[in-house]
């Protein structure tokens, strides 16, 4: 904790209230500026979940996914961004670098965010930099949400 | 308490955040199981009562490089996973059919997260750890290795 002027910041992190890993899959060649849609998670893809959080996972942290695709490479997740979007089609996060949601890279803080009722398949990843990524591979994130 | 945004002011009232300098719990519970086979698998905890009546706070794995050994209840130990083994593993905790929440196991490492709590407000009666189960995602061989989860959570 800190104080800046007159103002007590607090050095919040998440507490978690549901989460589920959701999944964007790097389908064919990967292509520069190509977007990749979250895969449909019935459950959660009916605008009916509130997003606080999010975390995303290179391989370094989770070595594949529960359908066994592989999870891209630290190294790769370098040339990727994620768009997340509102029911109203707001880009509310547009081309976040993938690396700034890696947990571990912000000193175990979870990016936490104003919470947002979110269509979950109209949120992509991006990539910028096709690096070593292959046909098939996942971008995993950990979704930290309420229902609506 | 303090506050910089109304957005942040709604996250605390809503109990969807925690200053990370705060009393995590009052007791802590250890949770452990034996790896009995090979290769991609479920693993369901064995029922515990106690914590599926006290309120959740957090949930941490310990690897073999903070406790090198993990306790088997007939008093004998087995050497806990490595650090290395961490990202084949996810932790579901559950009740009935529903999953809570959903966490690969490197997110509940805290040396891995410089220390920070994966934290987890779950009302007693809203989990049954006999119903929550970790999953092995990787292939690799950990047959032997003991899984040592540390629950924290508030006695009633």
């Amino acid at each position: 904790m800190y104080f800046c002027e007159n103002i007590l910041l607090e050095m919040n992190n998440i507490i978690v209230k549901q989460s589920q890993l959701v999944t964007a899959t790097i389908d064919g060649t990967p292509t520069v500026n190509r977007r990749y849609k979250f895969n449909d998670i019935p459950n959660l893809s009916r605008n009916n979940i509130i997003l606080y959080g999010i975390e995303a996972y290179s391989a370094s942290q989770l070595t594949s996914t529960a359908s066994g695709a592989d999870v891209i490479s630290a190294a790769d997740s370098l040339g990727v961004t994620v768009t997340l979007k509102d029911n109203q089609n707001n880009e509310f996060i547009y081309q976040m670098p993938y690396t700034n949601l890696i947990r571990s890279n912000n000193g175990g803080f979870v990016i936490l965010l104003e919470p947002k009722v979110i269509n979950l398949t109209d949120c992509y990843v991006q990539i910028n930099n096709a690096l070593s990524l292959a046909d098939g591979d996942q971008a995993v994130f950990n979704f930290y949400y309420d229902f609506v | 308490m303090g506050v910089v945004s109304s957005t942040e002011a709604y996250l605390l009232a809503t109990g969807k955040i925690r200053d990370y300098t705060d009393l995590v719990a009052n007791a802590t519970e250890v949770v452990s199981i034996v790896i009995a086979t090979n290769g991609v698998q479920d693993i369901y905890l064995s029922q515990n009562s106690m914590l599926d009546n006290s309120k959740l706070r957090a949930i941490e794995i310990v690897s073999n490089a903070e406790q090198i050994y993990g306790n088997n209840p007939d008093g004998t130990t087995s050497e806990n996973l490595t650090l290395a083994s961490l990202p084949d593993f996810v932790f579901t905790l559950g009740k009935d059919s529903e999953n809570i929440a959903r966490t690969p196991f490197t997110s509940m490492h805290r040396p891995t997260q410089n220390g920070k709590f994966y934290f987890i407000d779950s009302d007693a009666g809203s989990h049954r750890i006999g119903d929550s189960y970790i999953s092995q995602i990787g292939t690799g061989s950990y047959s032997g290795r003991i899984i040592t989860l540390r629950f924290w959570y508030n006695r009633i």
